[in-house]
């Protein structure tokens, strides 16, 4: 009776118990430049995608394992794929932009096993609401510098991580993107609009600063978010 | 945290061990009075002690004890032979959950992972895959792979998006209000 009682013990233990499961270890910085340098692209390129995935990792706007698995996916393209896979990282990198989430967006693209044609077109409509975001966003005022400098009279402590304006572009073009890439119409201003006004609240006081946000609900309007689109899909621009 | 199944699961669980419970306890009160009845004929231990050490015994408390003794019985064998409960209270961490009896493999993958599956585990095999994963605040898009099929709407999530024409899950953790 007492081992019966032993093993209802046991097993109920087990029962009570959930199945804690680590994240895989960290990827170190290193680790992503050494990838890097194996990959077929020209050396100019590489060179300046080392000094920018350092920035961009020491500024927290990219995770080294990200950009591991977004690295070792571009080693498995074809060469001429895999360079444009570099060129739209280049140019991403550059502008500032907290990367994570675009290279996830790729990731979950090449895990469904779309080709990387498709995959480009969604990173290059992303990457493009980013610029347009930013871009209309300093001309309201919204932004006060472009994100790669300073934001000289934000008065705010200084936090670990991406800077709270560069969260604020991210999240905005993230929630437009959202709608276009899920088959929305990009004249549907209002729908847009709407989506940017409930993230931004979703993310109010904790991932955003509430007084940036603030600033932006203030600016927030279909016109806007028209002024951002309209750019972002202007023939120039793609 | 809570599916809408998993609640169901903790209910007929508690009902099972009731159910137990209630078994036990049926015509115990004419089992118990039968054997004092049988017993009464030769003095037992109980009378031998009380008749040596002078103590009082009294039915109503002998009826009492025989009903605890049944109670906790029946909640053991219930707890021992039922399906383990779920916990009522999740540790530290995010709660990734399938309910799929039928399936082979399930694994999670999303933001948190850069899209590499994390496998979710059935100890108990009760159809149930669980994953605890410690994340730090943020927004994240997620999927499951069951039996490797991509599924991307979790009734937990926050919210969905769509994206090469799949569905992803999406939750807010940490202050957002999200799981």
């Amino acid at each position: 009776m007492r081992s019966w009682g032993l093993v209802g013990l046991v097993l109920l233990m087990g029962g009570l118990g959930w199945a804690q499961v680590p994240l895989a270890p960290p990827a170190t910085p290193d680790q992503v430049l050494e990838l890097l340098q194996t990959l077929p692209a020209p050396p100019d390129l590489k060179q300046s995608l080392t000094g920018e995935l350092i920035a961009a990792m020491q500024e927290a706007r990219l995770t080294p394992g990200v950009a591991l698995a977004f690295l070792k996916e571009v080693a498995e393209l074809s060469q001429a794929d895999g360079e444009d896979a570099l060129g739209i990282l280049n140019h991403a990198l550059a502008g500032g932009y907290i990367l994570d989430p675009l290279l996830n967006a790729a990731l979950k693209g090449l895990r469904l096993g779309r080709p990387w044609s498709e995959v480009a077109g969604v990173l290059k409509l992303r990457i493009r609401l980013l610029d347009t975001t930013q871009q209309v966003f300093q001309r309201q005022g919204v932004l006060l510098m472009p994100l790669g400098e300073a934001q000289p009279s934000v008065l705010r402590a200084p936090q670990p991580g991406p800077l709270p304006e560069a969260k604020l572009v991210l999240e905005t073009a993230w929630a437009i993107g959202d709608f276009l890439v899920a088959g929305g119409s990009p004249a549907d201003a209002v729908s847009m609009a709407r989506e940017v006004e409930e993230r931004l609240l979703r993310l109010r006081g904790w991932l955003l600063p509430a007084d940036l946000v603030d600033r932006l609900l203030a600016e927030l309007s279909p016109a806007l978010i028209q002024q951002i689109v309209g750019l972002a899909l202007s023939p120039e621009r793609r | 945290m809570w599916s809408s199944d998993l609640e169901e699961r903790i209910r007929e669980v508690l009902a099972q061990e009731a159910e137990a419970a209630r078994e036990g306890l049926e015509g115990l009160e004419e089992r118990v009075m039968r054997a004092i009845a049988q017993r009464a004929a030769q003095p037992s231990l109980w009378q031998r002690l009380k008749g040596r050490w002078g103590l009082t015994f009294s039915p109503r408390w002998a009826l009492a004890g025989a009903a605890s003794l049944a109670l906790i019985l029946g909640f053991a064998l219930g707890r021992m032979f039922a399906p383990s409960p779920l916990p009522l209270s999740a540790q530290a961490g995010t709660l990734f959950a399938v309910v799929n009896p039928q399936a082979h493999s399930v694994a999670v993958m999303g933001d948190f992972s850069a899209w590499e599956p994390i496998p979710l585990t059935d100890p108990d095999g009760d159809g149930i895959w669980t994953a605890v994963l410690e994340l730090p605040p943020g927004r994240y898009a997620y999927a499951f792979l069951v039996d490797g099929r991509w599924v991307g709407q979790d009734p937990q999530a926050d919210e969905y998006v769509r994206s090469f024409g799949e569905y992803a899950s999406v939750r807010y953790v940490g202050t957002g209000g999200g799981a």
